[in-house]
């Protein structure tokens, strides 16, 4: 298992750098002089100066590479065009709570997806499994940006049961629960596509587990449904839907940026919607970075989550 | 030993069988009603937003009449009301289209042309090529799609050009890893063999061979793709990197509606209903089509 881990700790060193270059490229794919868009339209000439000096711009590309590689490295993204405050602080203010909006919405996304596909499995061709198809299939065609608004407006607007955006701190006057109760809205605008393809996904393993010899066998010893579909069928039909949920992860980070915009949720997204808006390009890149890093090592660690799970995989390595 | 002419009859069967599966799936699709009702209402959707020059009541970047600004649904003349500058919400819905659906289109088109001739290459070439391409892919592929096309359209600028290349770009590493694990599988079969020993040439093996065989999947991925891709690119426009405006288009008609929400919820929520309802009927057709292409579905 350790052999296992560290191939592929080793396989995410190439993709990481990879990533890396991407990101590079792209900032270089800046129309005119790099120098404006890293130091902002308003720039001074001695500012231009120093970011070419900073960023090594007047090297070779190979050095200016390694320059910035370095730089990122040590957690130097460079600084805000337009605040002028390092965007690697920038992203470490707010990523805590886009990591609290994935980890709720991913959470209600696995629960509730996880829960209707075992409902349709088990209930194959039922009303409810028709309803909770048709459900996973609205949901899986629902633009977020659409969604949040209608949630917004049914929500906040005519029922006013739930704030229409914001976030308040848990160690404020309202405590976890306002926290929550802000929460709510983006996790779940956030977490629909990704509920709808658990469910689907689930369902269609589960249905074809619930086919396997050893369930009858468990079946025949007289053990009781619910046994059988969660202790012996779910267990096993939950291996490919974990890969697809550390996927997903990749998904949410993407919508975060539109959710919340939508419900001005103060977090990594809406910091990089705001920069897009006034291409404040090291921001932008910087925040592209992060993700991208994070999204890795999310993989990664589903890989090797896989490998616990599924002894097939390590003998196999 | 079974004799000669039923050997013929055997393979004859084998041939009318090869025939009938595109014949069969055919059939299939038209029988699940689901998908043929997908089917029709991307067709209607389509052939509206192609006759918007001629049914759109006004024109879309015209305002009418600036003192009728933010009129409901059902207003006389404006059947879909009007936006926050008084122009009609049916007629920006009708021309909108014309960019939301080919946005949708035309990148799944490209990047299943490019990913699908890398796939191939990769998977049928050599190991070294393989090795090269699938690299670059995968990392491309280690990107949330979003998350880079959003990095290549603000590095370039925005619009609707550079919206569709960063949407093809992000897509092409699917297409490729499809096609390519169909022809690993694929190079090994025995009529493919066969076709290389009798002398045909890498690409002419490809190419009639080969290819034809990696279709399916392709054409319920492309299909399913769609529907995502028309979400995806409004998404772009809604976060103002797609059209710039007065340009019409569903993601960024949406945008514009979010600032008057409580004012006037059909502006945000019109162009949004157009976005669920293409992409609902394109994901009811890619389903239809993969049960119907499926063989294991099929025998099931």
């Amino acid at each position: 298992m350790t052999r296992y881990i560290i191939q592929r700790l080793l396989a995410a060193i190439p993709v990481l750098l990879g990533v890396s270059i991407t990101v590079f490229i792209i900032l270089h794919l800046v129309p005119g002089d790099i120098a404006y868009a890293l130091a902002g339209p308003n720039a001074t000439q001695e500012e231009l100066a120093e970011v070419r000096r900073v960023w090594g711009l007047d090297q070779p590309i190979y050095l200016q590479y390694f320059t910035w590689l370095t730089r990122a490295l040590r957690g130097d993204l460079g600084r805000s065009a337009l605040q002028h405050d390092p965007v690697f602080t920038m992203i470490m203010d707010r990523f805590p709570n886009t990591f609290l909006l994935a980890i709720a919405s991913l959470s209600i996304s696995s629960i509730v997806g996880i829960f209707a596909g075992v409902i349709s499995a088990t209930r194959q061709y039922s009303l409810w499994d028709r309803l909770m198809m048709l459900l996973a299939l609205f949901g899986n065609s629902m633009p977020s940006f659409w969604l949040g608004l209608v949630l917004i407006m049914i929500f906040a607007l005519w029922l006013r049961v739930f704030p229409s955006g914001g976030m308040t701190d848990v160690r404020g006057a309202g405590g976890l629960l306002d926290l929550l109760h802000h929460l709510i809205l983006p996790a779940v605008t956030l977490g629909t596509v990704s509920m709808a393809i658990v469910a689907r996904l689930v369902r269609s393993t589960m249905l074809e587990v619930l086919r396997q010899d050893y369930i009858r066998t468990a079946k025949a010893k007289g053990l009781v449904d619910r046994v059988v579909v969660y202790r012996h069928a779910l267990r096993n039909a939950l291996l490919p839907v974990i890969t697809v949920i550390g996927l997903q992860t990749g998904f949410l980070m993407g919508g975060a940026i539109i959710v919340e915009t939508i419900f001005s949720w103060p977090g990594l997204g809406q910091m990089m919607y705001r920069a897009i808006s006034s291409r404040d390009t090291p921001v932008v890149m910087g925040g592209v970075l992060l993700l991208a890093t994070v999204f890795v090592f999310v993989n990664l660690v589903v890989d090797i989550c896989y490998a616990f799970l599924d002894p097939r995989i390590k003998y196999s390595n | 030993m079974a004799s000669s002419s039923a050997i013929i009859q055997q393979l004859q069967r084998g041939q009318r069988r090869h025939h009938g599966l595109a014949y069969e799936a055919w059939r299939m699709l038209r029988r699940d009603r689901v998908a043929v009702g997908g089917a029709c209402v991307v067709l209607i959707v389509a052939t509206l937003v192609i006759l918007a020059p001629i049914i759109a009541p006004y024109d879309p970047v015209a305002i009418i009449d600036s003192s009728n600004r933010l009129a409901p649904i059902g207003s006389p003349g404006h059947p879909l009301g009007t936006d926050f500058l008084g122009r009609d919400v049916l007629s920006r819905i009708l021309w909108g289209g014309r960019v939301s659906l080919p946005t949708g289109i035309f990148p799944v088109l490209l990047a299943g042309l490019v990913g699908t001739s890398l796939g191939l290459t990769a998977g049928f070439f050599s190991v070294r090529l393989d090795n090269i391409i699938m690299r670059v892919l995968d990392v491309i592929f280690a990107f949330p799609s979003l998350l880079l096309a959003i990095a290549i359209v603000s590095a370039l600028g925005p619009g609707l050009f550079n919206a569709l290349l960063a949407i093809t770009i992000v897509q092409i590493p699917q297409y490729a890893r499809l096609v390519r694990s169909s022809v690993l599988s694929l190079k090994e079969q025995e009529y493919v063999i066969a076709a290389r020993a009798m002398g045909a040439s890498s690409l002419r093996t490809v190419l009639l061979h080969v290819l034809p065989n990696t279709l399916a999947p392709i054409l319920v991925y492309g299909t399913l793709e769609t529907g995502r891709t028309v979400i995806f690119a409004a998404g772009l426009s809604f976060l103002g990197l797609g059209v710039e405006p007065p340009t019409p288009e569903w993601g960024a008609m949406l945008a514009e509606g979010r600032s008057v929400l409580s004012l006037a919820p059909h502006i945000a929520t019109v162009p949004g209903l157009a976005i669920f309802v293409v992409t609902l009927s394109l994901n009811l057709l890619g389903d239809g089509l993969r049960d119907a292409l499926d063989p294991r579905l099929r025998q099931a």
